[in-house]
């Protein structure tokens, strides 16, 4: 059969043949509903390529708006012949919010560090490890990499099941994703075969319809469209009372209450920290581990001795793998300054940026300033030979079992 | 926040039994419109069509299996219990045609509507009247003996489709007391007649007389037939989930908390109320069909455009047709109709809408608005006989002015009882100021809509709302001046496929990022 034969065919069997043969009902009706299917399909299909391919902020707009707009400042700064070392920050919504990489005090000269905010609301280790592994895969390679370790997080079993909503996750990602995600392939296919569906809320703000049709009560799209040129989202509220915190706060404490009830660290968190720390070394990247603050009414939610056996896991964490930590969870803000008692309000986010950059990260950062920044990270750093052979040997043995 | 005003479909204690634990992991919500339904549907499907035509009893058995896995995927111990009360009213039945008997065929019908009568107020409306009995107590200084029932822990273990498959077992029964149709011989076509899955959650309710002749027809695969059960299936889940699931976004937060939010932002919920419930049960009833249709069988149409009745009468015959033609038969009629003289047909009316209002729920709330609603009726009746003996009146009326009037007044009715169609809440205690009684919450409802209070507005922008009360009204329109069907017989077949891809498509688009469980699945 010639392809013009098979066309004839195709258009005869489907009923589309327009002065032909008059199609019957049944044959109208077979060839409405198989087109039906098929346009859905090829409408479906066509779309899940595109968010693979073109479009990746179509299914995760908060990490890829960010991840294009760290890319343009790099052009930019390549552009202008600038050797600025770069740093980037991973991380969930308190560093989003709280840490404002315009206040860390480090300059803009064209040798200065150039910090970028690459953080994303929900992110848990195994979040900030995919994040990473994708920002390696870019082709932004960063001098330093900022972590943050969220300690109320790491003894919640559900988030360690589930880091990551399904849909968010490309092809690409799998690889890095899935060793940390009881989901498994199959569930990733589902939720691809059919973005329609499993990428509506992103798909509606991005057709600039969310005003028109908005997709629930809580929109999201504030956390892409709202956000500064280094990635910082802030919240500078017209006025904040008592009344306005102290919900929220009720709201806050409860959800981490019920996560704080588990006793020990599920070690999926913590390889995933090790993995994002032994993936950074292992290109060359020095990183650090950081903790954001919270308010006395917050740290109420931890059960007596819990907050502080947390935070001795993560400085025994940055010990094992050779690698700063700075724990900023004690430094004193009021009640007022927090917008739920962990996520900082604009003012609050300044000064805590100007004092974590005074006090924490301004030494190393200058010190990639001074130097070539790629061999400024290479094989250097406080961490002693033992540890750092410690935490090799731990990192690529939950490698191992993860290709298991 | 749950965006549905009623009971979510919590699924009772996890069966001890692992196979049906596993079958409850594969098909977690008993759901038209969700995904592992589809795909479970499309299982049956094959298989079903597999077998040869005249394999028919073989066909009816897959059917029953079928259905009572998808009942045990939510609850085995329930699917047992639906089945064990199918098998008692099938002998009952077999009992009644077995004599001529005038009185043991009577007892035997009291008997059947008895046993079902009693399981649905067992599982239904025992939490409800023992709490109401033990409050009248305490308040009347004497001691009860027993403390309220935990109505949370009752709701988990309704059945549902409960009262739905009630009523198809009494007016089988009846049915067969009053020789209209025979009792049914075959176990297995009988078990499909209850257990049917696309009418076992919410309806249609079906009658013995209409759907056991279908099991007898042998099917044969029929493109049309496909083609009018994928538009019923597109079309119901295009109301489900791009309009009913939208508007109880705007409605859910001021149905919870009205006094927090002003006059105007409590009436734009209501409007959106009046579209999501219709949409929510049409567009489930229209998939109940669409998928009955795909099986070879045909439901009751529930629903013609009420929202374009010309008053309640009419909107009652237009309105869950299945359940108001039940009412009318085997309980206005036998009551007396509207034989009688005016104050009888009356009390008729009023008795068979506040049982009527049970049905929907066991809250005070349900009561009141079948009172509301037989009320208008009653209302209705006095001014239709007052309008005939007025000829100027009367035909102002029919005008298209008056007509237009008419249908807004309806409209304006209805909507003002879907205030009180709401039942009570459970206690939250993330909002421990929640109103959790019904009517409560309805009485602040309608302090907030006749008063004028400041308050904080709609929760979202309105236009929204706006346009898809365009668009139901459009499509009300179009249906019953007949231009829809007009463009239909008209379009080409890759046009329709397109506006069935796009149908689809937009569901899934517009569908808002948490769906509700369906309004009537908790009746």
């Amino acid at each position: 059969m010639t392809p013009a034969a098979a066309v004839r065919s195709l258009v005869r069997t489907a009923g589309w043949g327009g002065r032909g043969r008059r199609a019957g009902p049944r044959d109208r009706a077979r060839s409405a509903v198989l087109t039906g299917f098929a346009l859905a399909a090829a409408a479906n299909l066509g779309l899940a390529a595109v968010v693979e391919t073109r479009r990746p902020e179509w299914r995760d707009p908060e990490y890829f708006h960010r991840q294009k707009q760290l890319t343009r400042l790099v052009r930019g700064d390549r552009g202008q012949g600038h050797a600025r070392p770069l740093v980037v920050v991973l991380g969930g919504s308190r560093p989003q919010m709280g840490l404002s990489p315009d206040h860390l005090g480090l300059g803009g000269g064209p040798t200065d560090p150039r910090v970028f905010s690459l953080t994303q609301s929900g992110t848990v280790p195994a979040g900030a490890r995919l994040n990473a592994a994708r920002l390696f895969a870019s082709g932004i390679s960063p001098d330093f990499v900022l972590v943050e370790v969220l300690p109320p997080v790491l003894t919640d079993p559900d988030l360690a099941r589930h880091p990551v909503p399904t849909g968010r996750l490309g092809c690409a990602d799998l690889a890095a994703a899935l060793p940390y995600h009881s989901h498994s392939v199959g569930s990733w296919v589902v939720a691809r075969a059919a973005p329609l569906s499993s990428l509506r809320v992103p798909l509606v703000a991005h057709a600039r319809l969310a005003d028109v049709l908005p997709p629930g009560p809580a929109r999201s799209d504030f956390l892409w469209t709202d956000m500064r040129p280094t990635g910082w989202s802030p919240f500078y509220p017209a006025a904040w009372t008592a009344a306005d915190w102290v919900p929220r706060l009720a709201v806050a404490r409860e959800a981490y209450t019920r996560r704080l009830a588990r006793e020990g660290v599920r070690p999926e968190h913590d390889r995933a920290v090790r993995d994002t720390l032994a993936d950074c070394r292992a290109r060359g990247i020095r990183a650090a581990l950081f903790t954001m603050p919270e308010s006395a009414g917050f740290r109420t939610a931890y059960p007596p001795g819990r907050r502080e056996l947390l935070l001795a896991h993560v400085a025994a964490l940055g010990r094992e793998c050779g690698v700063p930590v700075f724990d900023t969870s004690a430094w004193v803000f009021r009640e007022i300054e927090f917008m739920d008692g962990h996520h900082l309000l604009g003012p609050a986010a300044e000064r805590f940026s100007a004092r974590f950059g005074r006090e924490c990260v301004g030494p190393p950062f200058a010190a990639l300033g001074r130097g070539s920044p790629r061999h400024a990270g290479r094989g250097r750093g406080p961490r002693s030979g033992a540890g750092r052979r410690r935490c090799s040997r731990r990192c690529s043995g939950w490698r191992r079992r993860s290709r298991r | 926040m749950p965006l549905s005003l009623f009971a979510s479909a919590d699924a009772p204690p996890k069966t001890d039994w692992p196979y049906f634990q596993k079958l409850a992991e594969l098909l977690p919500e008993p759901f038209f419109h969700t995904s592992n339904f589809l795909l479970f549907f499309l299982a049956v499907l094959a298989v079903y069509w597999t077998i040869p035509r005249r394999w028919q009893m073989a066909r009816i058995w897959v059917l029953v299996v079928a259905s009572f896995h998808f009942y045990a995927a939510w609850s085995a111990e329930l699917a047992f219990l639906v089945t064990a009360t199918t098998l008692a009213d099938y002998l009952f039945g077999r009992l009644m045609d077995a004599t001529d008997r005038q009185k043991v065929r009577r007892a035997v019908m009291v008997t059947s509507i008895g046993m079902n009568l009693s399981i649905l107020c067992y599982f239904k409306y025992r939490g409800f009247f023992l709490n109401e009995l033990h409050d009248l107590l305490v308040a009347a200084g004497r001691d009860p003996g027993y403390a309220r029932l935990d109505m949370k822990a009752i709701a988990l273990f309704v059945p549902f489709g409960i009262s739905f498959y009630t009523f198809e077992a009494i007016s089988y029964a009846v049915d067969v007391y009053r020789r209209k149709i025979k009792a049914e011989t075959s176990l297995p076509r009988f078990l499909l007649f209850i257990l049917f899955l696309p009418h076992l959650v919410s309806g249609p309710i079906v009658r013995a007389g209409d759907f056991l002749t279908q099991t007898r027809r042998p099917k044969r695969w029929n493109w049309v037939r496909v083609q009018v059960g994928v538009q019923l299936l597109l079309m119901g889940a295009f109301k489900k989930m791009a309009i009913a699931d939208r508007m109880a976004v705007f409605c859910d937060p001021i149905f919870h908390e009205p006094d927090r939010y002003n006059t105007g932002a409590v009436w734009m919920a209501v409007l959106a109320y009046s579209i999501r419930i219709y949409c929510d049960f049409s567009g489930y009833s229209d998939m109940a069909v669409g998928l009955a249709h795909l099986l070879g069988y045909k439901l009751t149409n529930n629903f013609n455009m009420p929202y374009l009745s010309k008053n309640v009468g009419e909107f009652w015959r237009r309105w869950h047709i299945s359940l108001s033609s039940w009412l009318r038969d085997y309980l206005f009629i036998p009551l007396g109709g509207s034989r009688g003289s005016n104050l009888a047909t009356c009390r008729n009316l009023m008795i068979t809408m506040t049982l009527g209002g049970l049905w929907h729920g066991a809250a005070w709330s349900f009561v009141l608005w079948g009172v509301a609603h037989g009320l208008l009726l009653v209302t209705h009746r006095q001014f239709a006989a007052f309008a005939k003996t007025r000829p100027a009146l009367d035909a102002a009326l029919q005008t298209t002015v008056g007509t237009g009037f008419r249908i807004l007044l309806t409209f304006f009715s209805v909507s003002l009882c879907w205030v009180l169609f709401q039942p009570d809440l459970f206690p939250n205690p993330q909002k421990p100021d929640l109103i959790l009684n019904g009517f409560e919450r309805a009485l602040a409802m309608y302090k907030q809509m006749f008063g004028l209070h400041m308050g904080l507005p709609l929760p979202l922008h309105n236009r929204s709302l706006w346009y898809t009360a365009g668009f139901v009204l459009i499509c009300h329109l179009l249906v019953t001046r007949g231009a829809w069907q007009w463009v239909y017989d008209r379009l080409p077949a890759p046009v329709l496929g397109a506006g069935y891809a796009a149908c689809l498509c937009a569901a899934m688009l517009l569908a808002p990022d948490s769906g509700s469980s369906f309004i009537y699945f908790q009746f």
